[in-house]
């Protein structure tokens, strides 16, 4: 019984939940489409889910889960490449891990961080924005080649 | 008085001086022995490729210190200079170029041609893109997953970290194109090797330029260092005169410098195992010492020694034949030589009567019967020739010029390592021409048809010959409208009318290429005599159906020079008849009626070295040592056949023999082939010549003075 109160204690005290909104633009309908979703960290571990769909996928050192009601989906990030991408960019940002950042973008600092993707990245993102006080992500905003744009703001 | 007796070390100065910049042009590399020809400029062409310059890192183990310790020493590395890490990335030409052939250059899915279903394929993607949060990147540019996708299976990512299936986090470095020099390889390789630990996997192409040097160098300087102790000790307990000592060492030594002050400046650059021979060669230099002072010439006044002479001109003779071969080693060996005993017999014939020496203390003398013999001369000659016959027949060469250069063991087996976890183990390297550029992008094309799994740098754009094809395919399958299709339902659906631009271009014109455009694609090709060459990495051995109309060259060493050895060992062998029948028209005017005496000093060794060559391949330094030692022994055969064969005469032979096989024998110590071929060859000559001379009594019963 004390393993079970321990291992829940644990698991809580070292998870950490954050809440956000993210509104994607799309330039091939000239649409907004706002969706609130919850991100949260536990050791080796990022979960994202969005309010109104059925999926949750988890990202982990070296696999991609995507978890539905009926069963989870387990893939090699090299399979879902442009969903490790975006997720171990969140995931980065959110650890204030630069070094991981640096791989993939040239990084600079000013009254936000600005991020320039290098290599086959920069076909596909033309920048990315974001700026934290402390912990808290006051905005990410992604711009793509192709016109689009995710805005994401902890709420 | 003191002039005449420095004179030695006069010219000894002087020999310095000249050649005190030749030693700069000596060479360990193993491409300044290649036989001169087109492959060996095109493997010097090969080098230059980018691809020969890349540096290979390797930590074994997937923990997270693993990935530290790898990302540690990456920052260290690159804070060498003329070291960056390999990127992914492609230059903006050629980016463009694969953007307006898109259509052709991507292989078409098949599957996904039929039915195409464009409407429902562009409905999936309007509903993810506005319904499914996940969905972050729209495939505009392949809306209908034609495309088919190719996955790289030899490399992998872990923790965005480039890795090593079943192994560890791996690095891909790239040398600039301005490390070009041994000099410059030597600095990085020390400056890696002061960095990376001792379970760090490190491997690159210029290691080998690094280590082969420094394991002939070591090699060599062991060999020269055993060789000059030997034989100066040797010389001292023969001659028992430290003046005469001095002079010869001064003697032998301007020669060589001289010889390689000449050789250079004819050469440019010279190998170093010509340096190794210098020493070799200077014990047959000493033979005209040692017969000039056996036989009294300084300190009496005598006539010219007309024997000496003649064994002179026979050998120098003969290495200038041999010199006419069409290989650099060889040619440097012969010329080198030539020169060297050139100079020490000018030392020995005419300076050293003129150096006033103390008089020898004489040995024994013996009653004159020097032409008795335990075995008939006429006897040896029949066995000789015997074995002649019989071994010619069975003579094998050996055509791969590789096994003549250092064998790095550990350095092949990290190649091996990396070679097999890039999956290129099993792959040639090829090089193929074209007069012009368009051609040799369709060659690469054909190449990559064959060969799938090929790696073939240049088959990476679109050729005009393939564009025909794809142009013929697209029509084929009613593919030329589909942009047109995929726009119109796009817009029905309510897509932004641009929003597919850059999906399925079809680009009319066939693409042409220029020299400029090549070098802007950062593309691997080489203009050289009016001909294009670039690289692939076939799969091993490679077919020898391939399409006719490619002119391609395998670049390993045994492939490459296979051809132009056998004309080397053809011209060698007619050469070596040659110096051989010129020996022989030697012997008729010295030896006349003792010509069997003087004969069986060359066809005894000769049938010996060709008996033991049965048990091995012979190579292109054994079959050069062979008639070196035909050039050294004629003169034994000459001094033998004298009129004049005194105890002295024998004991010159013996001595020059000792020395001989001092000098030559040290060169089966070596771990290089190429020296310890000529060190087994020289050793067997030797002795037989020796068992020779044994075989004329006398000898045999003259030990005192040795």
């Amino acid at each position: 019984m004390y393993k079970y109160l321990l291992f829940f204690l644990c698991t809580n005290i070292f998870s950490q939940n954050i809440e956000f909104t993210q509104n994607k633009y799309l330039s091939a309908f000239d649409r907004t489409v706002i969706s609130k979703g919850n991100l949260s960290f536990e050791k080796n571990k990022m979960s994202l889910y969005y309010e109104n769909d059925d999926k949750t996928v988890h990202l982990t050192p070296s696999k991609i889960i995507i978890s539905t009601e009926k069963r989870d989906f387990i893939y090699d990030k090299q399979d879902k490449i442009e969903l490790s991408i975006f997720l171990s960019l969140i995931q980065a940002i959110f650890n204030d891990d630069e070094q991981s950042l640096k791989k993939s973008f040239i990084l600079s600092k000013n009254s936000h961080i600005l991020l320039q993707p290098k290599e086959f990245l920069e076909n596909i993102i033309k920048k990315i924005e974001y700026k934290k006080d402390g912990k808290k992500l006051i905005y990410l905003n992604i711009y793509f080649v192709n016109k689009n744009r995710i805005n994401i703001v902890e709420n | 008085m003191k002039i005449k007796n420095n004179l030695c070390l006069i010219i000894f100065i002087f020999a310095l001086i000249l050649a005190k910049d030749s030693f700069s042009y000596i060479s360990t590399n193993l491409e300044s022995v290649l036989p001169d020809s087109h492959k060996k400029e095109l493997l010097k062409e090969f080098n230059q490729f980018k691809n020969n310059k890349k540096l290979f890192l390797s930590i074994k183990g997937f923990d997270e210190k693993d990935l530290i310790n790898i990302q540690e020493i990456e920052k260290e590395l690159l804070r060498i200079k003329g070291l960056s890490l390999a990127k992914n990335t492609q230059a903006l030409k050629l980016k463009k170029h694969l953007e307006d052939y898109s259509f052709y250059k991507n292989t078409i899915n098949k599957d996904a041609l039929s039915p195409i279903n464009i409407n429902k394929k562009l409905s999936t993607i309007k509903e993810q893109m506005l319904l499914d949060p996940f969905y972050f990147f729209t495939q505009e540019r392949d809306p209908l997953n034609l495309y088919a996708v190719k996955i790289q299976k030899n490399v992998n990512l872990k923790n965005k970290h480039l890795i090593l299936e079943n192994y560890g986090y791996f690095s891909i470095f790239n040398l600039s194109s301005s490390l070009n020099t041994l000099e410059e390889y030597e600095r990085v390789y020390d400056q890696i090797h002061s960095i990376i630990k001792k379970d760090t996997l490190i491997f690159s192409p210029i290691f080998y330029f690094v280590e082969n040097s420094r394991i002939i160098k070591e090699d060599v300087n062991k060999i020269l260092l055993f060789a000059s102790v030997l034989l100066l000790s040797l010389y001292l307990f023969i001659l028992k005169s430290p003046k005469l000592l001095f002079n010869t060492f001064l003697a032998l030594s301007s020669s060589i410098l001289l010889a390689l002050f000449f050789t250079t400046e004819l050469f440019g650059e010279i190998s170093i195992f010509v340096l190794v021979f210098a020493v070799s060669i200077s014990s047959v230099s000493i033979d005209y010492m040692f017969h000039h002072y056996m036989h009294d010439y300084y300190h009496q006044k005598k006539k010219f020694n007309k024997s000496v002479f003649f064994g002179f001109l026979t050998s120098i003779g003969a290495f200038l034949i041999l010199s006419f071969v069409d290989f650099s080693l060889l040619k440097q060996i012969c010329i080198f030589s030539a020169l060297s005993l050139f100079f020490a017999y000018l030392h020995f014939a005419f300076l050293f009567p003129y150096i006033t020496f103390k008089k020898r203390t004489k040995g024994l003398s013996f009653k004159q019967n020097a032409q008795k013999h335990y075995l008939r001369p006429s006897v040896i000659t029949f066995f000789s020739l015997l074995i002649i016959s019989v071994s010619l027949f069975n003579l094998e060469f050996d055509l791969n010029i590789k096994n003549l250069d250092v064998d790095n063991t550990s350095l092949d087996k990290k190649r091996d390592f990396f070679a097999k976890k890039l999956n290129t183990k099993e792959q040639s390297p090829i090089l193929f021409e074209a007069s012009s550029l368009n051609e040799l992008t369709n060659i690469a094309y054909t190449l990559k048809q064959s060969y799938p799994q090929a790696y073939i740098p240049l088959s990476i754009i679109l050729s005009p010959q393939e564009f025909i094809e794809k142009k013929i395919f697209l029509k084929d399958n009613n593919l030329l409208s589909l942009k047109e299709q995929v726009k119109k339902e796009a817009l029905f659906l309510g897509f932004k009318e641009d929003f597919f631009s850059k999906a399925y271009i079809l680009k009319t014109e066939a693409p042409t290429f220029e020299q400029n455009d090549i070098k802007k694609m950062q593309l691997e090709v080489r203009y050289y005599k009016n001909t294009y060459y670039s690289y692939a990495y076939l799969p091993s051995p490679i077919k020898k159906d391939l399409a006719s109309n490619i002119v391609y060259h395998e670049l390993s060493h045994k492939h490459l020079f296979i051809k132009d050895l056998k004309r080397v060992y053809r011209e060698l062998s007619f050469l070596g008849v040659g110096s051989l029948v010129f020996i022989l028209l030697m012997l008729v005017f010295t030896a006349k009626k003792r010509y069997f005496i003087a004969i069986n000093y060359i066809l005894f060794p000769l049938a010996m070295c060709l008996l033991f060559s049965s048990f091995f391949l012979f190579n292109i330094l054994h079959l050069l040592m062979l008639f070196i030692i035909l050039a050294i022994g004629i003169d034994f055969g000459i001094y033998m056949s004298s009129k004049q064969v005194s105890s002295s005469t024998k004991k010159a032979i013996v001595y020059s023999l000792i020395s001989t096989f001092c000098g030559f024998g040290v060169l089966v110590f070596s771990n290089i082939t190429a020296l310890y071929s000529l060190g087994t060859v020289a050793s067997v000559g030797i002795v037989s010549i020796l068992l020779l001379l044994l075989n004329s009594k006398k000898v045999f019963n003259d030990t005192e003075g040795l």
